[in-house]
């Protein structure tokens, strides 16, 4: 575990230490090396854990999540070098030391055996995504952005160290593994009920739910291109993570508490899918579609069948590839045009047939095709939701149906059509963006053609 | 001299040539028209100079275009006043579905856990977990 550690952490001086002309170069090799690491972790023995110290471990629910964040940073990193091109030296360390104190805290986030170790990283990824979103986002809306997305999450968070705290002190220790042997004897009172509710509400608001959810559009419009990619991919899935595995200690309580969130996830998803259509700005859309992506997670979390929780950590690692590449793409869009809205850039395929290619990509990849593991998690997802009450099924399949639409929509918008007229200058796709894409789109098809690796607990 | 029977429809607008009300306007309107069109052709002339201008390598900024956008994303929620007809669509579209999921979802699985923990249900073939 170490191994993984200790070079992230010497990653900071790697950054404060290169000439100014090689940053860039450094870092991306030396992170790309690092993402290679966690694909040691796939080869366990056995389901329980694999424990590398005494703090941290590994397990087949985490070690997908795991390697998904390790691969994101030598991405976030190549995503960002347009945009930091004009800032001065020590900006560009001190933004590229946020984005690595954020890897650094997820890894051991996603790593942690403790239950308080991981509430503590938890609320520490919150502090250098927020000093992205505020000192390097675009426009003014940015620190009503950084508002919402800090209170909304901190608010939410702080029950479940409360409840936290109380369940430590009842059962004698917060280690996953343990936990799962321990149970507590949750009843349908009022205490218990708060309990329930304290627990699950930081992953609620984290996922997001659909109530809860008005930090995240705020947010990933307004943050720039690795907090958009961060926040998409890796943060958002904490939730899901911190969810399947508190629901371990909250049975049987969940069967009779969770209705109202599974209602809000059901109508959340056809109701943020419907808000996609209407929405100018492209980053919205994208936002817009995480959420209904995650409310699919959120229900396979809360049904607790062996089926669901595999379907949820395949959509969640689908989904966080998917998300970061349609806003790589957006972002190559902002870059050359400086404006976020749809119909100021549309018939981009004459273009930029290449980049065309893989706007394709990710909005097939977006609207579940098969094979690919976003249709095997959606699948999974939409199967054990039915066998759980056959009603879900109208929602769920009316979901996929409008994400279809909003994924075809985006496509059309800024590729097909004639090209706007007052557009008389884009540059062509640089190399590096074209690897960002290609990079982004490789594990999934390679994860396609094996998705066991990404299975969780049941394969 | 009687008009057309052509009625303007949803997606057609009648066009001024066949509105009786354009043939006796005062001149009050004249002017009101002619200062509108002197708006527009001020506003498409100042477009068109930045579309032509061989020196140019951006984007035409349209502050109308970029007005409408912020009134459709950021600016919505101070220019928003309850009215019957909002909350009235709040609550059909917001809080009744919920509801009546639950309802129909509830009662739909209570009378499945009743079937099952009775062992009427038959899932011999019951394959997904």
């Amino acid at each position: 575990m170490l191994k993984m550690i200790i070079p992230t952490m010497m990653l900071l001086p790697t950054t404060w230490f290169s000439k100014n002309n090689l940053i860039w170069i450094n870092l991306t090799t030396h992170s790309l090396i690092i993402s290679l690491i966690p694909l040691l972790f796939f080869n366990q023995i056995n389901n329980n854990l694999t424990s590398h110290s005494t703090h941290l471990s590994s397990d087949p629910l985490t070690t997908p999540l795991l390697t998904l964040t390790a691969w994101l940073l030598p991405l976030m990193i190549m995503a960002s070098q347009y945009h930091m091109y004009n800032e001065s030296p020590l900006r560009k360390k001190l933004y590229l030391s946020m984005m690595i104190f954020l890897q650094i805290s997820l890894i051991m986030t996603f790593m942690a055996t403790e239950l308080i170790l991981f509430y503590i990283l938890f609320e520490t990824t919150l502090i250098p995504t927020l000093i992205i979103i505020t000192r390097w986002g675009n426009q003014a809306e940015r620190l009503n952005a950084s508002t919402y997305f800090l209170f909304y999450t901190l608010a939410g968070s702080l029950p479940l160290l409360i409840m936290l705290m109380f369940t430590h002190n009842n059962l004698g220790s917060l280690n996953i593994p343990l936990l799962t042997l321990m149970t507590q004897n949750m009843t349908t009172t009022w205490s218990h009920n708060l309990i329930w509710l304290a627990c699950m509400m930081a992953f609620m608001v984290k996922m997001p739910l659909y109530g809860l959810h008005l930090w995240l559009p705020k947010a990933h419009v307004e943050a720039p291109i690795a907090g958009s990619m961060v926040l998409a991919a890796v943060l958002l899935k904490l939730g899901g993570y911190g969810m399947m595995r508190l629901t371990s200690i909250l049975n049987p309580l969940t069967e009779y508490m969770a209705y109202p969130f599974l209602m809000l996830s059901l109508w959340g998803m056809i109701m943020t899918s419907s808000t996609c259509l209407r929405q100018t700005d492209l980053k919205s859309l994208i936002a817009y579609s995480s959420v209904s992506h995650m409310a699919l997670v959120i229900m396979a979390s809360l049904i607790q069948t062996p089926w669901s929780f595999t379907g949820a950590i395949i959509l969640m690692i689908a989904h966080g590839l998917t998300s970061s590449m349609l806003f790589c793409l957006a972002n190559s869009n902002y870059e050359r045009t400086h404006s976020r809205i749809m119909m100021l850039s549309r018939g981009l395929q004459t273009l930029l047939p290449l980049m065309a290619f893989w706007w394709f990509v990710a909005n097939l990849t977006n609207l579940a095709l098969p094979p690919t593991i976003n249709l095997i998690g959606e699948l999974l997802v939409v199967v054990t939701s039915f066998s759980w009450s056959y009603i879900t099924i109208a929602l769920t399949g009316l979901n996929m149906l409008i994400t279809a639409l909003y994924s075809i929509y985006m496509f059309i918008t800024t590729q097909r059509g004639a090209l706007t007229s007052h557009i008389i200058s884009m540059k062509p796709s640089f190399t590096r963006e074209n690897m960002l894409m290609f990079m982004h789109i490789s594990p999934i098809i390679l994860l396609s053609l094996n998705p066991s690796i990404i299975m969780g607990f049941t394969p | 001299m009687s008009f057309s029977n052509y009625k303007p429809s949803r997606l057609a607008a009648l066009p001024s040539t066949l509105d009786p009300a354009e043939y006796d306007t005062s001149p009050e309107t004249r002017r009101a028209q002619a200062e509108r069109l002197a708006i527009r052709a001020r506003l498409k002339r100042e477009y068109l100079l930045q579309y032509n201008d061989p020196n140019r390598r951006g984007l035409i900024e349209n502050p109308a275009l970029l007005r409408w956008t912020y009134a459709r994303t950021t600016n919505v929620y101070p220019n928003f006043r309850p009215t019957p007809k909002n909350s009235l669509m709040g609550a059909v579209f917001g809080i009744g579905p919920l509801i009546f999921l639950y309802c129909i979802i509830k009662t739909d699985r209570d009378r499945k856990e009743k079937l099952i923990r009775e062992g009427k249900l038959d899932r011999t073939f019951q394959l997904s977990r």
